[in-house]
């Protein structure tokens, strides 16, 4: 299928036809905009940024792809000259075809940085090849203004453009040019604006975006700003020579991933996949667990994930041997696996929704951001390559948010897949509890006080812990972090002892992650002449809080994963001592949404004799909550602030 | 083949010691290996370097052959699999690199060869320096997995005998078996110095044989680095070895490369020449302007300084002689950027042209433990900065920083030797004095009400010297919501409730400060006819306690005081009935002092907190954590108002 479209993409390109457009020309006054007048509390302002994607058939009828970028940007704070006074492109000199930089001073003075001061290198780690230079003459008031053409693939089945910033855009183009027989498609997000079509040139299709005065990003607290700016992605839509529509479909797509994943084993790979089999059914994990389990176990203890992936580390003998993997063969050893343990799984691809939510009405590739594979009899999730996560415990940034599923189907003997999308929702707050109980130890003098506290985590906050406790192996490191989970609540106590249980890797998402130990602490404790003020709040750690956010919210309330938590803390009324303000320790704030409470910070006191024990629940359902809704969320984050102050005093009885 | 460079003998003790080590390391089984370094990340099998210093055709070479073997025990090592060995052309080059990885076989627990296939050799950008001209030769090795062994051996030649050389006997992982030979033609004069460490620390011997003299060094013992917050930089706590050629003779004379100072400073020189004569019209009409209105040398000088600061932003360029030589002031000005040595020759163009003495300056930061005497090579400084005289006193002025209130030095460069170029043949060498603490303050002082619970007030915050500098630093992003943020969280009093407004900045190179407005609600508790408020309303310091542990001092980047004093009015109808006792903590280099005085109707909070030293001693910690202590006890005191 892909090669008959490659093929009917090349034959098509027809030399009856002139090209209208073309790059070649291009230059300084090319491109048509207004000057601007410059906002002074802005840092810099964007005057223009265009790209322009041109497609065409080559005189060998190839499709060739060129780009041309265009930028020009008003410089106005130090801040600014700081940012833009060195330009980095990522590019290899081979195919860069044209390339001019200038700056323009405030007196209109033009400075065109000159062909040998552009220099080329390698960043040491990422090994990115980048052609670079510094701006010079910049000024407060001066203007950065460069474009480049380059040659770039053709790959058509989605390319993605951020068309807001930071900062202030006054003209904005995105101009797309195929050949007669491609007809693009395209989708803007975060924006009241759609791709035109513009039928003038002959012999080709022309579809294009162009904004003009584009207010810069405003960020907001509990929102994931990168996801929310606008943006656009333009894709293949039509072949007219083949007559074929909706080129790029998630059902294309899906199948090109099966038909890959379903390539013959060779006889060693078998043998290998045997090996590895047989080294599963020996792995000792300490508990019970089932054999998917075991087996995700095994390979992330064994092996590593590449992401710079070699070709060989897709193939079975080369990932045993170097006990490593790229993408491909992770799937590839898990689903073969997987079929061996007689599992029914789908594999998923979804996005990071905090850049990019997955779009199910527009399929693309640039969605196909993180693989996971649905264990259909569990209803979880295993992310394959990521070591840091096990079964039911994935990345929470792929939650609460679309995903393509994959499922294999045999039909007359070919491998068929079925694409279905659907959303993949968040985990409640009851899978991320943080339980804590403090039992406070008052010195006779106030002089040497103690906490002992018993942590008990799960979900994403165990997740944050369990998987790496097991790989620290500096001891001072390993103790330092051991000991944060319980000194979160106090960080400048002193740890007397403590004793952590279930802090290995292969527990996430098992058993909870345990810690308990005794806290040298007086930080609590307040004098004052006679009188002593017993910070209790402050027990609970320090808290989050949105006192000062009272402006007009625009974005819904978003947040990394559903959370709760579920605090004791239990303390005798030192003898010789009344307690006064207990009942400022009674207090409730909810959110309703979804017709349940889905929010609420709840605390109260009980007192039995001298005893007097404080529970506090508090608890966070949903990952999103309507901006309409954001006073109500901003109040029960408070009221756990709030309480965070809350102190009692503690007076010699009279 | 590039082994010709090497000397005979070494190429014997070379193969000796491959021969020796593969023996060892075949003993042992990649599972004994993953036993026996369980804890660790990589270890450092071998660690072999030798640098053979010859006299050819009357010039230096430096020869540096190397050979290491590394255990690959975790991911997280990925340093050790990634290998980007730089070179700087054209003074150095790198050839004849034989690597392989041993990989652990499963089926027999042996090892097995596997060669590194790919080596690439690139240009290098780096996140410091714009252009560096380096390049690297670069590659992976194959089927690393733990228990993995890399092996490495290569050469480099060293062109500039100015720029030998030194070995550090430190790492960050175990090191089991570190070796460094040194070998010269006796007819070239070698000096060594230890650093961090003495002839005593290492099994030496000193050899001479045909000619030939041979220094080896093997440490006694190997002690890990460990990585601790604000430690000393490594050269100051590393042990190592510096090694410079002093002089040779070429068969006819004796050659001196570096004696001392002296040949260090005519070397600098040489590369100065073009600057020294570099004239520009549009800089001297632009240094007439901006200067017309000052009488004094000092106010002239301030100017200039400001005017370099404001206008030329740091970019690093140093490839090859760039490294060394300054760019011409003339393209400095026109393009606008350039690096601390292009900066610096700008400023002393314009302050000599305006009549005020200045001369060109290098300089050792604070990362460098060496003096020029000691070690007078380039390896001794690293950046370059202004040295003006006013009314017969030294300033040391650094462009680089455009914050930097004038005439500070930077805080990187106090207590460093700087090496003045008085003329092309005369120089002083002179220590860049220690800024005061009295000189660098953050003064907030506040007027406070008590309504209700709530605490509200207006105050100022004040930030002097090299805290003008920090803050102003962050006061170049016009966005008002991240300004907004900033002065916030600078200006907070009591506890994250406070809401501060109606900021009115005012923002010099010298001195900024800040007018605020805040409100703190429910701050104070309430008890019958009791009120119970904390004045502590900014607990500077209340986490600095020193761990016991600790191994390395404490660096600070600058000597500081804090000053905070705020006044409440007493309600009308409530009297002071406990006020926090006075209290302090005075030792030689730092201390604390904190009253509470009465006056008429008003409480005054009086805190003071100064720290003079730029680095605690480990001796200083029991005293500092004393200290600490006791501020946290004030801090954690109330006074109580009851009703008349």
């Amino acid at each position: 299928m892909k090669n008959l479209i490659t093929l009917s993409l090349c034959m098509l390109a027809s030399s009856l036809f002139s090209q209208a457009f073309n790059t070649d020309g291009y230059d300084w006054d090319t491109a048509e905009y207004q000057n601007i007048t410059v906002d002074d509390s802005t840092n810099q302002h964007i005057i223009l940024s265009k790209r322009l994607f041109h497609y065409y058939y080559n005189d060998e009828n190839e499709l060739n792809g060129k780009y041309l970028f265009h930028k020009k940007v008003h410089i106005n704070s130090n801040s600014s000259i700081e940012r833009l006074n060195k330009v980095y492109i990522s590019q290899n000199e081979d195919n860069l075809n044209k390339f001019k930089a200038r700056v323009i001073n405030s007196s209109g003075k033009v400075i065109e940085i000159s062909k040998d001061k552009i220099l080329t290198g390698v960043d040491d780690e990422t090994e990115q090849e980048y052609i670079y230079f510094a701006m010079e003459g910049l000024e407060i008031g001066s203007q950065i203004e460069y474009f480049y053409i380059k040659e770039i693939g053709t790959s058509l089945n989605g390319i993605l453009q951020e068309i807001q910033t930071y900062d202030p855009v006054q003209r904005f183009e995105l101009d797309v040019v195929t050949p007669w027989n491609l007809v693009m498609t395209g989708k803007v997000y975060n924006m009241e604006k759609e791709f035109s079509t513009d039928t003038s040139f002959e012999n080709q299709n022309y579809i294009y975006l162009h904004v003009d005065s584009i207010e810069p990003m405003k960020e907001e607290t509990s929102a994931f700003m990168d996801a929310h700016l606008a943006k656009a992605i333009f894709k293949l839509d039509k072949n007219l020579y083949t007559g074929k529509n909706n080129l790029v479909a998630y059902s294309h797509i899906a199948q090109r991933i099966i038909d890959n994943l379903n390539r013959e084993l060779s006889k060693k790979e078998t043998k290998t996949l045997g090996k590895i089999q047989k080294e599963i059914n020996n792995f000792e994990t300490g508990v019970e667990i089932s054999p998917v389990r075991r087996m995700e176990n095994y390979l992330k203890t064994n092996f590593q994930y590449l992401s710079y992936g070699n070709p060989a580390l897709s193939e079975i003998t080369s990932i045993y041997s170097n006990k490593a993997f790229n993408e491909t063969g992770a799937l590839l050893v898990y689903t073969h696996l997987l079929k061996t343990l007689e599992v029914d799984y789908k594999l998923t691809y979804t996005s990071d929704r905090t850049e990019l939510p997955f779009d199910p009405d527009f399929a693309s590739n640039i969605y196909l951001q993180d693989l996971l594979i649905y264990i259909t009899d569990e209803e979880q999730f295993i992310d394959p390559v990521n070591a840091l996560t096990r079964m039911g415990y994935v990345g929470d940034e792929n939650l609460h948010n679309y995903g393509l599923f994959m499922e294999e189907m045999t039909l007359n003997e070919n491998v068929v897949a079925i694409a279905t999308t659907d959303f993949i929702p968040a985990k409640r707050a009851d899978f991320t509890m943080d339980t804590l109980e403090i039992s406070v130890v008052f010195d006779d003098a106030f002089a040497d006080n103690s906490l002992h506290i018993r942590r008990v985590l799960s979900g994403y906050t165990a997740g944050f812990y369990q998987p790496i406790l097991g790989l620290i192996k500096d001891e001072d490191s390993r103790k330092n972090f051991e000991e944060s989970i319980l000194t979160y609540v106090d960080s400048e106590a002193k740890v007397e002892d403590y004793e952590i249980e279930n802090g290995k890797p292969n527990l996430l998402g098992v058993k909870p992650l345990v810690a308990e130990g005794n806290l040298a602490t007086n930080n609590f404790i307040e004098n004052a002449g006679n009188n002593i003020l017993f910070k209790v709040g402050t027990l609970i750690g320090p808290q989050s809080e949105m006192y000062n956010e009272d402006g007009e919210r625009l974005l819904n309330v978003e947040t990394s994963h559903a959370r709760g938590y579920h605090r004791t803390i239990t303390f005798e009324i030192p003898s010789g001592f009344e307690v006064s303000g207990l009942e400022e320790l009674n207090m409730d704030e909810k959110l309703t949404y979804k017709d349940e409470t889905s929010g609420r910070f709840v605390s109260s006191y009980t007192q039995n004799g001298n005893t007097v024990t404080v529970t506090i629940y508090e608890y966070y359902n949903e990952v999103e909550y309507p901006k309409e809704l954001f006073e109500e969320y901003r109040k029960v984050i408070n009221a756990a602030a709030d309480f965070n102050k809350k102190t009692l005093l503690l007076r010699k009885a009279s | 083949m590039a082994f010709y460079m090497m000397s005979y003998k070494s190429i014997i003790y070379l193969v000796a010691c491959m021969f020796f080590s593969c023996s060892l390391v075949a003993q042992e089984t990649p599972s004994e290996f993953i036993a026996k370094y369980k804890n660790e990340y990589s270890v450092r099998l071998i660690d072999h370097s030798f640098t053979d210093i010859e006299v050819k055709k009357g010039n230096v070479e430096i020869n540096n052959s190397y050979y290491q073997k590394n255990l690959f025990l975790d991911k997280s090592a990925s340093d050790i699999g990634n290998i980007s060995l730089e070179y700087n052309p054209p003074f150095t080059s790198i050839t004849s690199i034989k690597a392989y990885s041993m990989v652990p076989q499963a089926d027999d627990d042996k090892y097995s060869k596997e060669k590194v296939r790919d080596i690439g050799d690139k240009e290098i950008i780096s996140s410091d320096i714009f252009y560096g001209g380096n390049r690297a030769k670069i590659f992976t090795y194959p089927s690393l997995q733990k228990g993995a062994i890399t092996v490495l051996e290569y050469n480099e030649k060293v062109v500039e005998p100015k720029l030998a050389g030194s070995e550090i006997f430190q790492s960050f992982s175990i090191v089991e078996d570190q070796r460094f030979e040194l070998t010269y033609d006796n007819q070239v004069e070698v000096d060594i110095k230890y650093f961090n460490c003495e002839e005593e620390d290492f099994f030496y011997t000193k050899s001479e044989k045909g000619g030939r003299t041979t220094h080896s060094w093997v440490p006694k013992k190997y002690a890990k680095l460990k990585s601790e917050s604000s430690m000393p930089e490594f050269l100051r706590v590393m042990p190592h070895i510096v090694y410079r050629i002093v002089s040779y003779d070429d068969g006819e004379k004796v050659v001196p490369v570096l004696r001392n100072s002296s040949d260090l400073y005519a070397w600098y020189q040489s590369l100065m020449t073009e600057v020294n004569t570099n004239e520009s019209e549009a800089i001297k009409k632009l240094t007439d302007s901006i200067t017309a209105n000052e009488t004094l040398d000092i106010d002239k000088a301030n100017t200039i300084f400001e005017w370099v600061q404001d206008h030329i932003k740091y970019i690093a360029f140093e490839d090859g002689l760039g490294g060394f030589k300054p760019r011409l002031p003339s393209d400095v000005f026109n393009k606008r950027f350039g690096d601390c040595k292009d900066m610096s020759c700008l400023v002393v163009n314009m302050l000599q042209h305006a009549g005020v003495p200045a001369y060109h300056t290098w300089i050792g930061t604070r990362r460098l433990p060496y003096t020029y005497n000691d070690v007078p090579s380039p390896l001794a400084d690293n950046h370059m900065i202004v040295c003006a005289m006013i009314d017969d006193q030294p300033i040391f002025l650094d462009p680089t920083n455009s914050d930097l209130p004038f005439p500070l030095p930077s805080s990187f460069i106090q207590g460093k030797e700087a090496l003045i170029g008085i003329s092309p043949d005369s120089f002083a060498i002179k220590t860049v004095p220690i800024v005061a603490a009295e000189q660098n303050v953050i003064y907030d002082s506040a007027f406070i009400e008590l309504n209700d619970l709530a605490l509200s007030g207006t105050g100022v915050r004040n930030y002097k010297g090299y805290y003008a500098d920090f803050i102003n630093g962050r006061l170049h992003n016009k966005n008002q919501d991240d300004l907004t943020n900033l002065l916030k969280a600078h200006v907070r009093k009591g506890n994250n409730k406070c809401n501060s407004s109606g900021y009115d900045l005012n923002k010099s190179k010298k001195q900024t400060s800040v007018t605020y407005e805040f409100n703190v609600p429910h701050y104070a508790y309430r008890d019958k006819d009791q009120i119970f408020i904390n004045l502590n309303l900014e607990k500077v310091l209340s986490d600095f306690k020193i761990k016991d542990d600790r191994q390395y001092p404490v660096e600070q980047r600058f000597a500081y005081k804090m000053i905070r004093h705020f006044s409440m009015k007493i309600p009308e109808d409530y009297t002071v009935s406990y006020l926090p006792p006075n209290t302090e903590s005075i030792f030689e280099e730092f201390g604390f002092s904190l009253k509470y005085t009465i006056i008429d109707d008003t409480i005054n909070y009086d805190l003071e907190i100064e720290i003079d030293s730029l680095e605690l001693m480990n001796e200083d910690f029991e005293d500092w954590n004393l200290m600490i202590q006791n501020l946290n006890k004030n801090y954690n005191t109330s006074l109580t108002l009851s009703k008349k």
